[in-house]
């Protein structure tokens, strides 16, 4: 009688030690064998969660990079608008402003060369995957006053950055030189350089008559170079808006997981305090009942 | 006419049984908390002897034997039972250390370690010339490793310690066998002497049941009433006269995984390792010589499938120095990649994330990497993931079942034993009882004599 009276307890003591654990780490599943259908889902659950996080992660980097690229091609597309105007102005032979306009060309042309070697966290933006080396550069070395100054050589190559936004999805964000201002991967692509380039020509060109032809000649080559470089612009945000919806998604995805995790790994507190105390009072009973049977024997009785 | 010393025989026998009979129920109170005491009880028989007047008169009570209160069943019920728990107390003990080893509760294990691994090429895509990148996942790769190889490390560790841990067993074995033999020799001479050994086969009893928990046994008794056990594939290990013994020895093929041998008396030894099928050995056999082996050999599978896809992938891309990508895991050993791998590259410059021949900044290879996560890797069903999960999952229910094996075990023995104590237990009310009722039965034949005494006195005042 005693030894099943003391298996008893002792089966008692063990629910009570287990229900403590779990009450005083909020874990309902502390290995393996406290659930090995739940343990699964949980490494599943987490991997998936770091998963998701790394996705936004992902999405965040590309966005920057849009914004940057954004904001430069921008101020490149009003510079190109810019020099649209001029080139309008003075292709009706406003000769005594040419060589105003040729040095606000020279300008356009010196500040769309910086914009198109912009650089991201010691990358450049505009080489395609050659990243570590500045994608455009003048032929000679920059003296004032020659021609060839303004001959501007792609060292970069047409390569794509892609980012993952998910299990096999990835997102490929233009960067490429070629496809914005060489326009030499484009069917119908313009130079941006190029006719910035013969328009400081036109304007310098002491022959006012071959000038203003030449002039009047890149108007249209302009007005394609500001659609190329818009058309840019336009993908990259089709592209920011994909990963906008992208990050909506796993955001909420996240909270899902995060919900399914809590609810395979966390104890509900509440119910444990009941079922803590549950325990107890069992255990009290037990030991009050074991108290009773083993104090009565025949010698008791016997004297 | 009877003798009155006829008479005054009678009391006399009847004082000495009872007085025989109030030792042996001394003997069981005195014995009521001896594991393994089989209470005994005095058989009286009535004696007689041919007297008066072709009357078989009565001549008092004498005692037929001491009897010991044994069920012959439940020995060997109890004994089988001892070998189930044994087996399953083996198993449980150990798998629970198993399950510590792999560590994920804590989310330090290797399920972790991988995906912050994938992770580190994910964020190399998003800059895949990027210095701190680069540094991240060599140190991403290297935890990756690291946690491979202690989790190896202690799995093997755990099969070393179930080593020594048979042999203290085996030690015990050896002990027990010695003393059941000297045992079965000591019932042997006290029987022939006449006497009964109750309390020496109860000892031996109590052994044989300590053995069973430790290793299947036939045990059989022999028409002199030894004990006679036999193990593996009928290998003695106690007979009448003599006891052999059991020894661990280093095994050839492998280091941690030390055999279990049978000496025979001319030194010459006998495997029994793989015949050995219930007890607590065999529990620790099968924990570290199927369950341990099969995890490490998954681990194993899992590591090499790592390590080939992604130094696969590496080879096809090129570092930052445009050359094609080298080794980017290192396994010297390709029976346990999971023991030796570890990352090769130190120079971050030698990390392969682009594509053969693309630029400083093409991430292809990086990608292509990270999509590796998501890839049904494993036998082209399953993720590396989802591989491992369904390790955890094995993991966990193994340990489930040997616990629940064990609770029933334990719950059976117990009720065996409850049982076993109903019948040869002593209760202590029962032996009041019985002292009662001897003292009872003296104090009469203490009366008888008393009478005798008076009447004799009668006798001889007559003349």
């Amino acid at each position: 009688m005693t030894n099943s009276m003391s298996v008893s307890l002792q089966k008692k003591t063990q629910s009570l030690v287990d229900l403590s654990e779990k009450v005083s780490t909020g874990k309902k599943v502390l290995r393996p064998s406290d659930d090995p259908l739940g343990m699964a889902r949980i490494l599943d659950y987490r991997g998936t969660l770091s998963q998701i996080e790394q996705y936004m992660e992902n999405i965040n980097r590309g966005q920057t990079k849009i914004e940057v690229m954004e904001h430069v091609l921008s101020e490149v597309e009003n510079h190109v608008i810019n020099a649209k105007r001029i080139a309008t102005d003075q292709s009706t032979a406003v000769l005594e402003t040419r060589g105003t306009a040729a040095s606000q060309i020279k300008n356009i042309f010196d500040q769309v060369l910086d914009l198109a070697n912009s650089e991201l966290q010691n990358n450049f933006l505009f080489g395609g995957n050659q990243t570590n080396a500045r994608p455009f550069t003048r032929n000679a070395d920059g003296i004032e006053g020659t021609a060839d100054d303004y001959e501007v050589v792609y060292h970069g190559d047409n390569g794509e950055q892609k980012i993952l936004i998910g299990k096999n999805s990835d997102v490929e964000i233009s960067s490429n030189g070629n496809d914005i201002f060489t326009g030499d991967t484009i069917s119908n692509g313009v130079n941006v350089f190029n006719t910035l380039k013969d328009l400081i020509e036109g304007l310098e060109n002491p022959d006012t008559e071959a000038g203003t032809t030449q002039i009047r000649s890149q108007l249209d080559v302009l007005k394609t170079a500001q659609e190329q470089v818009n058309s840019v612009r336009t993908l990259n945000s089709g592209i920011n808006q994909r990963l906008n919806s992208s990050k909506d998604y796993w955001s909420n995805f996240k909270g899902v997981m995060e919900t399914q995790l809590s609810s395979v790994q966390d104890v509900d507190l509440t119910q444990a305090a009941v079922e803590f105390q549950k325990a107890q009072l069992v255990y009290e009973t037990t030991v009050a009942l074991a108290n009773e049977m083993l104090q009565n024997t025949l010698l008791n009785f016997l004297k | 006419m009877t003798s009155i010393f006829g008479s005054l025989n009678i009391g006399r026998v009847a004082l000495s049984v009872q007085q025989t009979a109030i030792n042996v129920t001394g003997h069981n109170i005195a014995n009521v908390n001896t594991p393994g005491y089989t209470r005994q009880r005095v058989n009286m028989v009535s004696t007689s002897v041919q007297g008066y007047q072709n009357f078989a008169m009565g001549s008092g009570v004498a005692v037929d034997e001491i009897e010991r209160i044994y069920d012959k069943f439940i020995q060997k019920q109890i004994s089988t039972e001892n070998q189930e728990l044994g087996y399953w107390e083996g198993m449980n003990n150990y798998l629970e250390r198993v399950e510590i080893v792999f560590n994920e509760a804590s989310g330090f294990g290797i399920s972790g370690a991988m995906d912050d691994f994938w992770n580190a090429w994910n964020d190399l895509t998003n800059n895949p010339s990027g210095y701190v990148e680069r540094i991240s996942l060599l140190s991403a790769g290297n935890t990756l490793t690291m946690t491979f190889n202690e989790n190896h490390d202690s799995l093997a560790q755990l099969q070393d310690y179930i080593s020594s841990d048979m042999a203290a067993n085996i030690e015990s074995i050896n002990l027990k066998a010695g003393q059941i033999r000297e045992l079965n020799q000591q019932i042997l001479q006290t029987e022939t002497s006449g006497s009964s050994a109750n309390d020496l086969k109860d000892r031996r009893d109590l052994l044989v049941n300590d053995l069973a928990k430790m290793i299947d046994l036939k045990v059989s008794e022999d028409n002199n009433g030894n004990v006679n056990i036999y193990v593996g594939t009928g290998q003695p290990l106690v007979t009448g006269t003599d006891s052999w013994k059991l020894a661990t020895t280093p095994n050839p093929a492998s280091p941690n995984q030390d055999l279990v041998v049978w000496k025979s008396k001319d030194g010459s030894t006998i495997d029994i390792t793989n015949n050995i099928s219930g007890g607590k050995l065999k529990g620790m056999l099968d924990v570290r010589d199927n369950i341990i082996s099969g995890y490490m050999d998954r681990m194993n599978d899992l590591a090499e499938t790592i390590i080939n896809r992604v130094n696969d992938l590496h080879a096809s891309g090129d570092d930052l120095n445009g050359d094609p990508g080298g080794l980017f895991f290192s396994a010297p050993d390709a029976n346990a990649p999971a023991k030796y791998m570890s990352v090769a590259i130190t120079n971050t410059d030698l990390i392969a994330a682009a594509a053969s021949g693309g630029g400083v900044g093409d991430n292809t290879t990086a990608l292509s990497m990270a999509k590796l996560q998501n890839s049904m890797t494993m036998g082209g069903t399953a993720t590396f993931g989802n591989f491992y999960q369904s390790l955890m999952s094995e993991v966990g229910n193994s340990v489930q079942y040997a616990s629940n094996n064990l609770s029933n075990h334990t719950a059976m023995v117990d009720q065996l034993s409850n049982y076993r104590e109903s019948i040869s237990g002593v209760s202590l009310d029962e032996e009041m009882v019985n002292l009662v009722k001897f003292q009872h039965a003296y104090s009469a034949a203490a009366k008888l004599i008393s009478v005798v005494d008076e009447m004799l006195d009668t006798l001889l005042r007559l003349a």
